[in-house]
């Protein structure tokens, strides 16, 4: 056998293994995201009995019945709000936060570990604390207002069509917030030194140092985050759902909420294909415009 | 807190009259140290605004009944009781739920920490045009949103007769993580030199040989906190458990627990608050004790991702 047969053999062998350690991923990815993607763009264009599944092609007639509904359009705007409002606090506060944390103070390692712990914590027990937080009998946020003499009786706040979505919002920003702070910390920790020392020398204030070193350093991260933190606000289900299962009255029905109505209380399957078909495209998009950007903001940095 | 009452003593007395204290005659050094009371004001809030709702779930889990639903509350509870607990284990289905989602997110970490370990290790080895490929399908199914695939995968396991069952669930588990365990392994075992494995294999180890007692050894913390990562998430799965499982005795804790706020009225907020707790706990303690690798990998996974 000659060296380069050898070779051959040993790669071939190379081959087989490689082919052997990816496969069951690949069956895993391909069943079970790639198959029910495509599986939901095709559905989105057919009619689907619900009882036995039976499909009859109805070409685009999903989507113009979805374009009537003032349901979609209202859970669209719903979306947009919660995710716009609960991105762009999350960023503000989780940036100052994170600017604060970055300060030589005592104690500073404890509350970097304690800032972190909304993170750990599920949706459903986000739901229930507020739940408890907001009840209008027993809950802490309604005595605190009426010891205050800020209301005279107590708000069912989750059950008032007006607040529900903004105490969501509210829950969304602290839930996440830890996780900016995560990404801005560790971008700060190795900012280079002597780039604020040359400013510090130039005579730069402290918002000079944040506007022109501080913020031009974080901003690929800031991009980056803000990119993660849209996707997933925007597919979010869990926290939105568990808070008043959509309700009162759709008050907190965003894009994914009325997919499951429409899939599993409304029994319209083709509308519910087609409305997850739509929010995978305004998905795309949205990535689609921040690596534009995310590229923008690393060749400023050079 | 000694510390910044000190801190606001000094700066009274110092704005009040400067000349009185004798280190404190510049103006700039009045500023630094009204800067100093603001950050640490500003940082006891950021820390109460993290952790007091969760304090408030803790004390109301071990309140009385008679406590929580007071007129006159007070934040301790006067007589703490396990009360909320026992009844939480006893009556309602809660163990059941727990060591339902106990079994699934053990099981759901071993499979894809396994299957993504290897996948991983040939993606960052062997360099296959087709591989490239799978690397994208995988960011891809990555960042999928659930609630797109619920409903086609609720068919697919109907058609197999696989819902409502526990291991219908936990095939849908590892297959739906497996894309974040691999993205997040792929660039850890990038991160290791092949020299390491060249050197085993001119030692005359095979190349598996060289992966499982080389390799994986030296991927070991990428692989714990990519393990906490797929354990966490899973569980306190939310959306597939509540559609997938119709019975109650096979229901997982977020699925099980979201029962008792859509049916009428049965348990106390007490209840519901120890719920709270359990559910938590051992996120919180995986936190506290692999912090390090927790963080670690919530900053791979989301920066790589």
């Amino acid at each position: 056998m000659t060296v380069q047969q050898r070779r051959k053999n040993f790669e071939l062998n190379d081959r087989t293994l490689a082919v052997m350690m990816v496969t069951p991923s690949l069956i895993l990815i391909l069943v079970f995201a790639i198959f029910p993607m495509l599986q939901g763009l095709y559905a989105s264009f057919f009619q689907i009995e619900p009882a036995t599944l039976a499909m009859k092609p109805n070409g685009i007639e999903n989507y113009r019945w979805l374009f009537k509904q003032p349901l979609f359009w209202s859970s669209l705007l719903r979306s947009l709000l919660w995710v716009s409002t609960t991105t762009v606090v999350q960023l503000i506060l989780g940036l100052a936060i994170s600017l604060l944390l970055h300060q030589e103070l005592k104690g500073r390692n404890i509350a970097r570990g304690l800032v972190l712990f909304p993170y750990l914590i599920p949706a459903i027990v986000i739901s229930l604390t507020w739940r408890f937080i907001l009840d209008p009998t027993m809950g802490v946020f309604n005595r605190m207002l009426m010891d205050f003499h800020l209301i005279n009786r107590p708000i069912a706040f989750l059950a008032n069509q007006k607040f529900a979505l903004w105490f969501v919002i509210l829950a969304g920003i602290w839930k996440y917030t830890p996780f900016i702070i995560l990404m801005m910390l560790a971008r700060l920790q190795v900012i280079p030194v002597e780039l604020e020392e040359a400013a510090r020398l130039d005579g730069a204030g402290p918002w000079q140092l944040f506007r022109y070193i501080t913020l031009p350093w974080l901003m690929p991260v800031i991009v980056v985050t803000l990119l993660l933190r849209t996707i997933w606000t925007f597919r979010q289900f869990d926290i939105v759902y568990l808070f008043a299962f959509g309700g009162p009255l759709f008050a907190t029905t965003t894009l994914p909420v009325l997919i499951r109505y429409l899939a599993f209380d409304a029994r319209k399957i083709g509308p519910a294909a087609a409305t997850a078909t739509i929010m995978l495209v305004l998905m795309l998009v949205l990535s689609w415009g921040y690596f534009g950007w995310y590229n923008k903001a690393e060749k400023n940095l050079e | 807190m000694d510390r910044i009452c000190y801190d606001i003593n000094m700066a009274t007395i110092s704005s009040e009259n400067p000349t009185r204290t004798i280190n404190i005659t510049d103006p700039s050094h009045i500023l630094r140290i009204i800067r100093k009371i603001v950050l640490y004001i500003l940082l006891i809030l950021a820390v109460a605004w993290s952790v007091l709702p969760l304090f408030w779930v803790f004390v109301s889990s071990i309140k009385p009944d008679s406590e929580t639903y007071a007129f006159e509350q007070t934040i301790l509870p006067q007589h703490p009781t396990l009360q909320n607990y026992v009844t939480l284990f006893k009556v309602t289905r809660f163990g059941l739920w727990m060591r339902n989602s106990a079994v699934l997110s053990t099981g759901t970490t071993v499979v894809v920490i396994a299957l993504s370990a290897m996948a991983a290790y040939a993606m960052s080895r062997f360099r296959y045009r087709s591989f490239e490929w799978l690397g994208r399908l995988t960011l891809l199914a990555y960042m999928m949103p659930p609630i797109i695939l619920v409903v086609p995968i609720f068919f697919v396991l109907f058609k197999f007769g696989l819902t409502n069952t526990l291991m219908g669930l936990l095939l849908v588990y590892t297959g739906i993580r497996l894309p974040v365990g691999l993205w997040m392994l792929r660039s850890y075992f990038q991160g290791i030199p092949i020299e390491l494995e060249e050197a085993a294999m001119v030692d005359g180890a095979t190349r598996f040989q060289a992966f499982r007692k080389v390799i994986l050894p030296q991927a070991l913390p990428g692989m714990i906190s990519t393990g906490i990562f797929v354990f966490s998430v899973t569980w306190q799965e939310f959306l597939f458990a509540s559609i997938l499982i119709f019975n109650s005795q096979k229901q997982t804790l977020s699925a099980g627990v979201a029962t008792f706020l859509s049916e009428d009225w049965i348990y106390s907020w007490g209840v519901l608050m120890a719920a709270a707790v359990m559910i938590s706990l051992p996120l919180v303690l995986l936190y506290i004790f692999l912090q390090r690798y927790l963080v670690a990998g919530w900053g791979s996974g989301a920066v790589k991702g």
